[in-house]
């Protein structure tokens, strides 16, 4: 066990980039989680008197709000709090459920084909793939209710047909491959070997590119809620305290500006995450 | 209806012989609607602790036939007829559950490539314990205990640093040896090696050829050897088995076959590999034409085509293996009964 430890330390020590993605990661997950008893004041309480109170370094900052707040007075760092908490839900939630829809419909695809289970499945994925998503997106959240619920069902429509498609390509190159006969040889069952083999084996495919993806589904989410389709007011994520600031960005910038350089730090921090992955589950690149 | 059941008798008590394989069938239907007749009828039998070499041409059933053995036969691929009985049991007769626990503990196969056939995401040393874990539950230990000794037989020592690596970090003659290690973790009583040296260098095929060697010395198993190369089944093969488009041509205890070949086909590998002592004299003769089109064999026998010693009667009737010797079985209307490899009488 304690070899475990140390090869992860190690890891940590060889590959910085991924070491400071992964704490401002924590840091972000430990905001998202423990929001509501951290932060400084009541996110939703206005106090008319600190409005448009600008950041602490700032002449006519108020003081307790560091980082100012914004049009009615509310807390900017208490609201940019319970924004990363939604942000950070909808967004690991999204790409959790489209890895699920993507893996099972990949695995049965790749599986079956060729056969016309294999066709009816793709051209779904190609028609998902085909249609541009902000469109798909702006026509279901006017369709329906825009909660937090349906944030999340129209975000993971954004990434499952690439789950799909990559797994189904794995899959179908993979048990051609010798070793998955070699494993029979051994006498593995079929369930064995699609669990053992075909599932390990596609953790690299896929491991890489889940932080990018949930930082695509973090900027999507902020996108969505800025044009006020997405997480609607009395709810509080990142896109919508933006939209706060859009009437008084030539004056009061910061509103719009914090929560714009929390997402892009979160989203970097994903991005150097994945790209470090991207290299360590390359065998061939792993030394 | 007494005689059907001596006859019975006398087939199933023969307490030598580990395999049986009874007019194997293996065809693989093609999309377009042809049918591939890869192994056509193949009867063999495997003493235990013997070694049988099967040799034939690129395409002659060879790798099929040994799939065939395992029950891991491709897409088309399909089992038609036959029997193959192992220790007494028919494994084309057991379900898919019972097939996978003979798999691997009771019957191994090598496979042709081992840069291919190791699972690349995986270390040597996660692949040999799952290998075992297929099959029996064990500590960690015991498995580990159990890994080494097999690595030991194949002649690899530092296993501690070897079973931490990728397979992508060895050779491919390592890889093989390792492989073959792996296939004998629970000393199975028949390993079938699929052309195991086929993509090696030359000197690295005499020791992989030497670690089969060695395993078979110390677990004493029975092995089927499958190969093109007459170098590989001279070495340490008992009996040999020619084949040619999907079926038997010859077969026959080694030493006889390689002095005195009776089918033409076997003559005419036998002439094409290269001797020492034949190096000045005279050059290397090849069997003149290409294998056969297996979707349109021709009528009669099916290596009529490019036999050098063709009659009438080869073109019209397939020839059956019949018994001309005892031990030896050829499938030709007219066998060679007077040809020698070699006049030196001292090989006798």
């Amino acid at each position: 066990m304690s070899e475990r430890i140390k090869k992860v330390l190690s890891f940590l020590r060889k590959n910085p980039s991924f070491t400071i993605g992964l704490i401002i990661i924590l840091i972000t997950l430990f905001i998202a989680i423990f929001a509501d008893s951290i932060v400084p004041f009541d996110p939703a309480a206005s106090s008319p008197k600190d409005r448009l109170a600008p950041p602490f370094w700032s002449s006519g900052a108020k003081p307790g709000h560091i980082l100012g707040t914004d049009y009615i007075g509310r807390d900017l760092v208490s609201r940019v709090f319970m924004g990363i908490r939604t942000s950070v839900f909808i967004s690991f939630l999204s790409v959790g459920t489209a890895i699920i829809i993507g893996m099972t419909v990949g695995l049965i695809s790749g599986l079956s084909h060729p056969g016309p289970i294999d066709s009816i499945l793709m051209r779904i994925t190609d028609i998902q793939m085909g249609f541009p998503f902000i469109v798909l997106a702006i026509i279901i959240l006017t369709l329906v209710e825009p909660t937090v619920t349906s944030c999340i069902v129209v975000l993971s429509l954004a990434s499952w047909p690439a789950y799909a498609r990559v797994l189904r390509s794995n899959v179908m190159l993979e048990k051609e491959m010798d070793y998955i006969a070699a494993a029979k040889a051994m006498g593995a069952s079929s369930t064995r070997i699609a669990i053992k083999y075909l599932g390990r084996n596609f953790l690299p495919s896929i491991l890489p590119v889940m932080p990018m993806d949930i930082a695509g589904a973090i900027i999507t989410e902020s996108l969505l809620s800025f044009m006020s389709i997405g997480i609607q007011p009395p709810n509080i994520s990142l896109g919508n305290i933006m939209a706060d600031g859009r009437n008084y960005i030539s004056t009061s910038w910061w509103i719009t500006a914090i929560p714009g350089v929390v997402v892009m730090i979160i989203v970097l921090a994903l991005n150097l995450m994945g790209d470090t992955l991207q290299k360590y589950f390359d065998p061939k690149l792993n030394k | 209806m007494k005689q059907n059941a001596d006859v019975k008798k006398q087939q199933t008590v023969q307490p030598d012989v580990l395999l049986e394989v009874k007019d194997l069938k293996t065809y693989f239907y093609m999309p377009s609607g042809a049918v591939v007749k890869a192994v056509d009828g193949v009867n063999f039998t495997v003493k235990k602790g013997s070694v049988l070499g099967i040799i034939g041409e690129s395409g002659s059933g060879k790798s099929v036939t040994s799939r065939s053995i395992m029950r891991i036969v491709d897409e088309p691929g399909k089992i038609v007829g036959g029997e193959i009985n192992f220790k007494n049991r028919n494994l084309l007769k057991l379900s898919e559950k019972e097939m996978s626990r003979i798999r691997g503990s009771q019957i191994s196969l090598i496979f042709q490539d081992p840069t291919t056939s190791f699972n690349p995401y995986m270390t040597i040393g996660e692949q040999l314990i799952e290998a075992y874990l297929v099959h029996k539950k064990a500590s960690k230990e015991e498995i580990k205990q159990r890994c080494i000794e097999v690595l030991k037989m194949v002649g690899i020592s530092n296993h501690e640093e070897i079973m931490k690596k990728y397979p992508c970090e060895f050779s491919a003659g390592f890889r093989q040896r390792i492989f073959i290690a792996m296939s004998m973790i629970f000393k199975p009583d028949l390993l079938i090696a699929d052309e195991p040296t086929t993509s090696l260098g030359i000197t690295i095929q005499a020791e992989i050829i030497e670690a089969l060697i060695d395993v078979k010395k110390e677990a004493g198993n029975s092995v089927i050897i499958i190969t093109h190369d007459f170098g590989v089944v001279s070495q340490f093969s008992d009996d040999i088995f020619v084949m040619y488009a999907g079926r038997c041509v010859e077969s026959s205890p080694k030493k006889k076959l390689l002095l005195y070949p009776r089918h033409p086909y076997t003559v005419g590998l036998i002439r094409s590999v290269p001797l020492l002592e034949a190096r000045k004299t005279k050059r290397l003769k090849s069997i003149k034409g290409f294998p056969p089109d297996m979707v349109n064999l021709p009528k009669g026998c099916a290596f009529s085509p490019r036999c050098e010693f063709v009659q009438p009667k080869c073109l019209e009737e397939q020839p059956m293996l019949r018994e001309i010797e005892e031990g030896r079985m050829v499938a030709c209307h007219y066998p060679l009964m007077d040809y020698r490899t070699s006049d030196d009488t001292t090989l006798e």
